[in-house]
């Protein structure tokens, strides 16, 4: 009996010892889906002021449902008014619509001029996250101002920077009548303010953005040999890059405005060079006698990606670009199908790319040195991926069949996660396009 | 003769003791086993509970930027109803949210999920000694 009662009390004290330790749990899944959030009018005090609150209110909306990341909760549910909200909240209201965010503000103007105070409270934490001043821009920029309020929630909630005050030039297509017109166009991210750069007489290609946002480089064909031009878009004046021997084209800018990286034909062959803006000076980057094509910049300006069919079939390299022709070129994708149109995420940690195997188009994504492939949207033609200027969401064209079997062609945003994909309204058919860097303010 | 027998009787004697403790020492190890093997029984079913309600609360910001092996280490402490009556952020969380500002989001969204699951629902009260304080690691899949 004795015996017995020793086992148990050294029971007793190892289950003892056992507990004491605190139980440690692992969450590692998670879900990555739209965040409740409350978007409240902001305050005002003039009529004026109150037509911009609601403009503004709309496109924060609008901003933050786009993003995909965030899912609106409707006013009706709203258990008090701007007023209060902007003031306290009564968190324990608010998590009973499971509000998860509340923006508040208000707005009031001076001399044609906007100041906004806004708050973001996280109901659950039950803590003001952030709160801003904003001031200084002319009532005719509430649109802007209203992207700017969104970046901001954004980059609070995400921990990365917005893109709402971002511009996306591309191809649009008219297939109206029988043959195809292709025009420069240009509009904001969500597609307003959309506007024609061309007037569709001559075949246009590739429209890429400069750094700064303020001219477009892309292939014309309004001469007999395909060439690349510069469109300033506050003048609306184009020039050629060069009279080169060959055809150029898949033009791109480099990160930092100085160069332009792009491809030239000769005799059959197509290779890299880059030219230098201020000083004209042409520099080759590679030297065979394959097609070398769509070459794209690291952010930190050194490092080029491209694609080439040395090996058979087009596949993507990598190169320094400070070596010229000498540098060493290294394979990176290995795998069965066609890899093409490479470009660099601005944040360096990926390279997206369009895939084609057995009659399917892929958008996938690449680490530089060649692992962690992964594919993140497919289709019938799936092409030409673009950053967004943060570096985490996609925007790249899907030529799909209709029901009668006609094509058309549309512009798609992705994020990287994959899950995220969303098709971009444009007035025609979208092809190609191009993401703009943000406003710098 | 007797110095014989009393000597065998004392060696049937140690023999008999070896016996016993071998057969204690056993069934204390049976019982031992049998009382740890309960236990992970426990609790895992604990954490399983713990784990599903934090998960079906835990809404992550998507694309993680330089942060390779993160982990968001909260300790919470419950009250006999599940009840999370405080909640400790980890030093080494502290000093890598100073020192990258951009997982801040991440600590956000570890907190509203602990604050979305209290009151915990299906814990035994008797076993409140388990789970009256635990350790909760967020590691996003794409971290790793």
């Amino acid at each position: 009996m004795y015996k017995i009662k020793i086992i148990f009390i050294k029971l007793f004290f190892i289950i003892g010892t056992l507990s004491a330790a605190p139980l440690e749990i692992d969450v590692t899944k998670g879900k990555i889906e739209p965040l409740p959030i409350a978007v409240t009018k902001f305050n005002y005090n003039s009529s004026q002021e109150k037509i911009i609150s609601n403009k503004i209110y709309d496109v924060i909306s609008n901003d933050l449902i786009l993003s995909g990341l965030f899912k609106k909760i409707s006013n009706r549910a709203f258990l008090q008014s701007e007023k209060e909200v902007f003031t306290q909240p009564l968190f324990s209201d608010w998590s009973l619509i499971d509000a998860n965010l509340i923006i508040s503000g208000t707005i009031k103007i001076n001399n044609e001029k906007l100041l906004v105070k806004i708050k973001l409270w996280d109901v659950y934490r039950e803590k003001l996250i952030l709160s801003k001043k904003i001031g200084g821009l002319n009532i005719n920029n509430w649109r802007t101002l209203a992207h700017i309020i969104s970046n901001l929630v954004y980059q609070r909630v995400t921990g990365e920077k917005g893109y709402f005050d971002t511009k996306i030039v591309y191809i649009s297509e008219d297939t109206s009548d029988d043959t195809i017109i292709k025009k420069l166009a240009i509009m904001d991210y969500d597609g307003n303010a959309h506007q024609f750069l061309t007037d569709g007489n001559n075949l246009v290609l590739t429209p890429r953005f400069s750094p700064d946002g303020k001219s477009i480089a892309y292939l014309s064909f309004s001469t007999r040999k395909p060439t690349v031009y510069l469109l300033d878009l506050l003048s609306n004046k184009k020039k050629n890059l060069g009279n080169f021997s060959g055809m150029s084209f898949a033009p791109r800018f480099s990160p930092d405005g100085k160069k332009i990286i792009f491809s030239l034909t000769n005799k059959g062959s197509s290779n890299i060079f880059t030219l230098e803006i201020l000083t004209k000076k042409l520099s080759q980057l590679t030297n065979n006698k394959h097609i070398n094509t769509s070459p794209s910049f690291s952010p930190n300006n050194d490092w080029i990606v491209f694609s080439s069919d040395r090996a058979g079939k087009q596949n993507l390299y990598i190169k320094n670009a400070g070596k010229g022709v000498k540098g060493k070129e290294k394979r990176i994708t290995f795998d069965r199908g066609n890899y093409a149109t490479p470009v660099w995420s601005p944040r360096g940690d990926y390279i997206a790319f369009t895939k084609s195997y057995r009659k399917s188009f892929y958008i996938g994504l690449i680490n530089k040195d060649g692992t962690g492939e992964r594919i993140i949207s497919k289709g019938y033609l799936a092409e030409g991926p673009t950053w967004s200027p943060n570096g985490r969401t996609l925007a790249f064209y899907k030529v799909e069949k209709d029901k009668n079997n006609n094509l058309f062609s549309s512009l798609y945003t992705i994020d990287i996660t994959g899950n995220l994909e969303k098709k971009l309204i444009t007035p025609l058919q979208g092809s190609d396009p191009d993401w703009g860097p943000s406003i710098k303010y | 003769m007797l110095k014989n027998l009393a000597k065998e009787d004392l060696e049937k004697k140690i023999k008999k003791n070896n016996i016993d403790s071998k057969l204690e020492k056993l069934s204390e190890n049976t019982l031992l086993e049998k009382a740890l093997e309960i236990k992970k029984v426990e609790l895992s079913l604990i954490e399983k509970i713990i784990l599903e309600q934090i998960d079906s609360n835990w809404t992550r910001p998507p694309g993680i930027k330089i942060a390779k092996n993160l982990i968001i280490k909260l300790i919470i402490t419950l009250d006999t109803n599940g009840k999370v009556i405080k909640l400790a952020i980890h030093k080494k969380t502290q000093t890598d949210i100073i020192n990258n500002n951009t997982l801040q989001p991440y600590l956000d969204s570890a907190v509203r999920a602990i604050k979305k699951s209290s009151p915990f629902e299906g814990l035994r009260k008797d076993r409140y000694s388990i789970w009256k304080e635990i350790i909760i690691n967020f590691k996003p899949i794409e971290a790793r």
